[in-house]
């Protein structure tokens, strides 16, 4: 059966966004290619299959919503900008990844030129009431008010320690130990090789004990 | 192998991820069998990256992709006005050349407003003039072209630049600096008869009497040209003084200003002070 990936309404002004719920059925080799041709429902698809771990990262990376949420938007951008030049040796999601850290360590660095003060927690206690704007109620089997208060502590320690390590370590951490990627597409996204990434890893793990030595059993 | 705790730690990770040989992983298990200090580590590794795994995911705000859309649709919008004004040669030439034309214009507009070519300023005075016959004569032009009796703010506008005028042209002439006028004093015997004679002397000097604050004291502004002649007349009047230069009064340029319409050449100006001479021994 051929697949039909439709039109996307041609210019600004369409508010709705098309769902695109057989969006599953295509690969994102498939829909770069269609993107390449100027069909902007395909790129939307993309971005509706990556915004999550996009906005995820450059949370993590920043530690603030606000400016997660502009270096994701800008991150698209580019993205679309730069789609002419992509030359899919690396997947669309490791070249999603690397324009975001990119921009997420430029980011970082302004904080650092203006001092900006950075905020350290990456979690901010979450709202079971769905008021938080940042994050999302999380579905969880009714844990006693006790046990919510022990573990939003803990959620908050380590997301302050992971915010501590420096730039590599933390980028590394992210990437494997939150987002769960291979090490072989980290090692791309990061542009080195395996070794160095497991390296990386084991030193940020190490660190974040310390960092949470006492807190943690 | 036996490891001690200090090797034992940095080995837990890479034994959690399965990447030790079978070697290591061996001594590994058999030192944290033994050593309920590294078991605890190693629980609150597992701990700490289930905690990581489990962290919330941030939000992803409703119209996260429209904004998208939206930046990129402007930046389209731009990028074809952009090729549209630019890129067919019929239209980017013309466009260069009225724009070279406009910053050409703008560039000479400023430069007129900077410093604008001598000529009469009109100015509205602020108050009452002295009474002398030679501003008496101006009196009537002024009013042909400032009609406007009571100061504005475009005339305090003018008053400004013609201060600055007048200061600026006394300074290139090398007379006396901005702001300041030869002060000379004329000992003379009898005030009332030099007072008289003064009056054909500044004509014939083409001198403008700006000002006569009180009856023995004259502002005057002559050409630089005429400045010999002068001194040589008032030396016929009595016993001349120069003593310098003096700051002038602050409204002193605004009819200063006004004399420009008679001379626009270099002007001296000066304070002229009679005095009465002591009768001799």
């Amino acid at each position: 059966m051929k697949k039909e990936l439709g039109t996307f309404p041609s210019e600004a002004g369409s508010n709705v966004l098309k769902e695109t719920s057989a969006s599953e059925a295509f690969t994102d080799q498939e829909l770069v290619g269609r993107a390449k041709e100027g069909n902007r429902n395909a790129f939307d698809q993309l971005m509706e299959r990556h915004q999550r771990e996009i906005i995820t990262v450059a949370y993590r990376m920043l530690g603030n919503y606000d400016d997660a949420i502009e270096v994701a938007q800008e991150a698209f951008l580019r993205m679309y900008r730069g789609l002419p030049r992509f030359r899919e040796e690396a997947t669309f999601r490791t070249w999603a990844y690397q324009i975001t850290l990119n921009l997420a360590r430029h980011r970082r660095l302004w904080y650092a030129r203006h001092r900006v003060a950075q905020t350290i927690s990456l979690d901010a206690p979450v709202s079971d009431e769905g008021d938080d704007p940042v994050y999302e109620k999380i579905q969880d089997p009714a844990p006693t008010p006790r046990e919510e208060a022990d573990r939003a502590e803990l959620r908050e320690a380590v997301s302050g320690a992971v915010g501590q390590l420096p730039l590599p370590l933390r980028t590394v951490v992210v990437l494997r130990d939150t987002q769960g990627l291979p090490y072989e597409e980290i090692a791309r996204i990061c542009r080195e090789n395996i070794g160095t990434v497991k390296s990386r890893l084991h030193r940020a793990r190490e660190m974040l004990r310390e960092l949470l030595r006492g807190v943690t059993a | 192998m036996n490891l001690g705790c200090k090797d034992c730690r940095p080995q837990l990770s890479p034994y959690l991820e399965g990447e030790l040989k079978p070697s290591e992983r061996e001594s590994v298990e058999s030192h944290l069998a033994g050593c309920p200090s590294c078991s605890a580590e190693l629980s609150g590794l597992k701990g700490t990256l289930v905690q990581l795994k489990e962290l919330p995911q941030p939000r992803i705000p409703s119209d996260f992709r429209q904004q998208i859309w939206e930046k990129i649709d402007t930046e389209n919008r731009w990028t074809r006005m952009r090729r549209w004004l630019l890129e067919p040669w019929y239209i980017k030439l013309p466009a260069e050349a009225l724009a070279m034309v406009a910053v050409t214009l703008l560039v000479i507009q400023v430069t007129l407003i900077i410093n604008p070519r001598p000529g009469p300023i009109p100015v509205v005075p602020e108050g009452p003039y002295p009474t002398s016959q030679t501003l008496a004569e101006v009196a009537p032009r002024r009013q042909e072209t400032s009609p406007a009796p009571r100061p504005t703010l475009e005339a305090a506008k003018k008053v400004s630049i013609a201060k600055e005028l007048a200061s600026a042209e006394a300074g290139a002439a090398g007379l006396v600096p901005p702001g300041q006028a030869t002060h000379i004093r004329l000992a003379v015997s009898d005030l009332a008869e030099a007072g008289t004679k003064l009056g054909p002397i500044i004509e014939e000097s083409h001198a403008v009497q700006v000002e006569r604050p009180t009856p023995t004291r004259y502002y005057l502004v002559l050409a630089r040209e005429q400045a010999d002649q002068f001194m040589k007349r008032l030396s016929e009047l009595g016993q001349t003084q120069e003593l310098g230069s003096t700051p002038l009064p602050a409204d002193f340029y605004q009819s200063m200003s006004e004399s420009r319409q008679r001379d626009s050449a270099a002007p001296v100006t000066i304070m002229l002070d009679l005095i009465q001479a002591e009768p001799s021994q």
